[in-house]
């Protein structure tokens, strides 16, 4: 079932309304700003819901069941689902697979896996990283060798988010050892997480939450078909698969959502008497207003058309780390309160200092570590 | 691979080339340099040149003479001269005078001015702050006492940038009816300037009045004189922050090919990831300058709400401050010894940026009212 309508036709103001009105009469009011990644078991209904209404892949073309929202709509669509707390489902397959096959797959593969993902059948997680393949993903070692009509997969992944809660896995595996550059030997490789050799075991955050996960890959056999695009061209089709969507790591959302929570603090413990905390909290406050200043511009490149290049970057550095400096500053204000690892309760207040001082920690490390960012930003923007 | 955002329409891109040809011509940082060993710290030639190019009537109404364009086609020229440090107010002279006499209620004595003032034949200068620190336009002792169907007025008005150059004062003083705004020439009976040298060797005056006698056809503003005053002071703000990305922009170029070219250990100090990381933090604040200038130019270009224009100049002015003076520091230590050296431009950055910060309330001032001024948003 697929939205019949082009909504990229309808007014912005019209559109908005009607997201809206509709995430609000639909999504599960237990569901909202939930605190941590939700689990497929704990959202399928929603996920159902958004199938059937045909709002499930909001930027996959309108052929493959998508809205296929241009992105000034898609910004609004993100906007109100936010502004409503809306969790973040196992998204996988809609934001990664489903845009992959999209533009490499077969037609054999784009009918069967974007079909599943449509029901719900196919949840997926993403094996990029490996023990030695980190920042320098591109040194991955995972191998993939043909025999007769399967690659056997041999190696580790890890750092892969909810692959417990996972049925299949997109990973980059390398299928020629001798290619001339690191880069140039990896292909893109779809597997049943039920597939005999593969084990599981998830890793226990500093939050304690079972989030992420290592997939060991003992002689896994993969039909060769489930080999997307050219052999040895995973890392350039990885590459092309950051589109536009790269903005929303800028997304100043998590940010405002922190400073509301510090400001919450500080009327609590009666901290805006004191003017150095003031000072303070009123940098963090223009540090996110500038965020906001400069996400819109990106946001006004997108939505007259435009293209997005590396210098986003600095979006994701900055709204990392002034998320970061603000829940540093609840901790700092929280005092004694500060090693609590509970939500705090302040009279009637109740403030999750720990939980964003700790989640605020790895948003500097993962999708490219802010020294990375940095790097990339030095090289392709500063010509350094 | 930077964006694909050419933000400018053509009038912007006209503009941007008439001022890169003119400071070009003027001597670029060289010139801009030598024109503050002259008496009033900036050139008059200069400022004729300007005027020629039509950029004194840019921010006021084809109805007084002007141009009728906005904040974004202003910011533009003034981001050139930031870029070579000019010495001319344009700012102070052309935005904050401009912005009172555009908003007078005395239009035949405003309209006079405005025309001089477009032609460059007459350098106005708004004497308003009698203390440091204090932004309230009210908040002022000078005195207009009637006397022989006019005014003495009375007091001492300190902080004006370029005074020297100055044909004319704007003196704020209470008269019988509360705050007016009152044309003052230079040579008036009675007036005493004295001059101080901004870091950047730029004039700051202090105005002494005593007894200055104005007739009762020269007030400009009496009614609502408070509110036009606060109305003039935050676009010169946003045009401040303005002339501060020129500054900082201009600053990290500079160190960027500098950090390029200069070779150490066998190879450009540009190559050490430590720099490298450095100079993307430099650059950050450029482009959050850049975006904040960018929303309160489009604020002030569309809006009438003096709290949506107060909070947005404030933000513009205490991030293109802060980053202003980061830039500038950053720029000497990037460049090692050289940096440090008078006959290398790249100090001029850090005096330029010391200056603009300190004008119309600093990063930390700002921030303040930020707070004071804008709505905390709810999560």
């Amino acid at each position: 079932m697929s939205e019949t309508r082009d909504m990229n036709a309808l007014g912005d103001d019209e559109f908005r309304a009607e997201i809206r009105e509709w995430v609000e009469a639909n999504y599960p009011e237990e569901l909202r700003f939930f605190p941590r990644r939700i689990l497929m078991d704990e959202c399928r209904d929603w996920y159902h819901k958004l199938s059937e209404k045909g709002w499930l892949c909001p930027v996959w073309p309108k052929e493959y069941g998508g809205m296929g929202l241009d992105p000034g709509k898609f910004i609004i669509y993100t906007e109100e689902f936010e502004r409503h707390g809306v969790a973040r489902m196992p998204d996988q397959g809609i934001v990664m697979v489903g845009p992959l096959l999209i533009k490499y797959g077969t037609e054999k593969q784009k009918e069967h896996f974007l079909a599943n993902i449509h029901a719900g059948n196919h949840i997926w997680c993403q094996g990029y990283s490996e023990p030695n393949a980190g920042s320098d993903l591109a040194s991955l070692r995972t191998s993939a060798v043909l025999e007769g009509d399967e690659y056997v997969v041999n190696g580790q992944k890890i750092w892969t988010s909810l692959a417990h809660d996972a049925s299949w896995i997109y990973m980059l595996v390398r299928t020629d050892k001798d290619a001339a550059k690191p880069q140039e030997g990896i292909s893109f490789l779809l597997c049943d997480l039920k597939t005999p050799g593969i084990t599981i075991r998830t890793i226990p955050n500093i939050r304690g939450e079972e989030e992420f996960c290592e997939v060991f890959l003992d002689n896994v056999r993969v039909p060769k078909e489930n080999l997307v695009g050219e052999p040895n061209r995973g890392w350039t089709m990885a590459k092309a698969l950051l589109g536009f969507e790269r903005i929303f790591v800028g997304n100043p959302r998590m940010c405002s959502y922190a400073l509301n929570r510090l400001r919450l603090l500080a009327e609590s413990l009666d901290a805006f008497t004191d003017a150095a905390f003031t000072a303070r909290y009123n940098k963090h406050r223009l540090d996110v207003h500038d965020l906001a200043a400069s996400f819109e511009r990106y946001a006004g490149i997108l939505k007259s058309g435009g293209e997005i290049g590396s210098d986003v970057s600095f979006l994701k550095i900055w709204a990392t780390e002034t998320y970061q400096r603000i829940t540093e500053e609840m901790v700092e204000l929280a005092g004694d309160l500060g090693s609590y690892r509970d939500d705090l309760l302040l009279g009637n207040n109740k403030v999750d200092v720990m939980n964003q001082f700790l989640g605020s920690r790895p948003s500097t490390i993962y999708g490219g570590s802010n020294e990375i960012q940095r790097n990339i930003l030095a090289k392709q923007v500063l010509g350094l | 691979m930077p964006s694909n955002n050419s933000d400018q329409n053509d009038t912007q891109r006209m503009l941007q080339d008439s001022a890169r040809a003119f400071v070009s011509r003027s001597g670029g940082v060289d010139g801009a340099r030598e024109r503050r060993s002259l008496p009033a710290a900036f050139d008059r030639e200069t400022w004729q040149t300007m005027a020629e190019n039509g950029w004194f009537g840019l921010l006021l109404p084809e109805e007084q003479g002007g141009l009728g364009l906005g904040f974004a086609e202003a910011a533009v020229v003034i981001e050139e001269l930031g870029r070579v440090v000019a010495p001319e107010p344009f700012v102070s002279a052309i935005v904050l005078a401009g912005a009172v006499l555009r908003d007078g209620d005395n239009p035949d004595l405003c309209n006079e001015k405005i025309e001089n003032l477009i032609s460059g034949s007459v350098i106005p200068a708004l004497a308003w702050q009698e203390a440091a620190n204090v932004y309230d336009p009210a908040a002022i002792t000078t005195r207009a006492v009637p006397a022989d169907g006019g005014f003495l007025i009375s007091g001492t008005k300190k902080f004006i940038p370029a005074a020297a150059g100055a044909d004319a004062f704007i003196v704020s003083a209470m008269g019988p009816d509360g705050l007016a705004l009152y044309w003052v020439a230079a040579d008036a009976k009675g007036l005493g300037l004295s001059s101080d040298r901004a870091v950047d060797e730029t004039d700051i005056g202090t105005l002494t009045l005593d007894g200055v006698s104005v007739a009762k056809d020269q007030v400009l503003v009496a009614k609502d004189t408070a509110a036009i005053m606060a109305r003039a002071i935050d676009e010169a703000r946003v045009c401040a922050a303005a002339e501060l990305v020129g500054v900082m922009k201009e600053a990290f170029d500079i160190t960027l090919a500098y950090v390029k070219q200069r070779e150490q250990f066998g190879r450009p100090v540009g190559k050490f990831q430590a720099l490298q990381h450095r100079l993307v933090d430099l650059w950050i604040q450029q482009e959050l300058s850049r975006d904040v200038l960018g929303q309160a130019v489009q604020c002030f270009d569309s809006s009438d709400d003096v709290a949506n224009r107060a909070s947005e100049a404030s933000a513009a002015k205490a991030r293109c401050s802060e980053a202003g003076l980061l830039i500038g520091r950053q720029s000497i230590q990037l460049h090692g010894g050289i940096g440090y050296t008078d006959a290398y431009h790249i100090g001029m950055y850090l005096k330029r940026a010391l200056v603009l910060s300190a004008w119309l309330g600093n990063a930390d001032m700002h921030r303040k009212r930020f707070a004071d001024v804008a709505p905390e948003v709810a999560a």
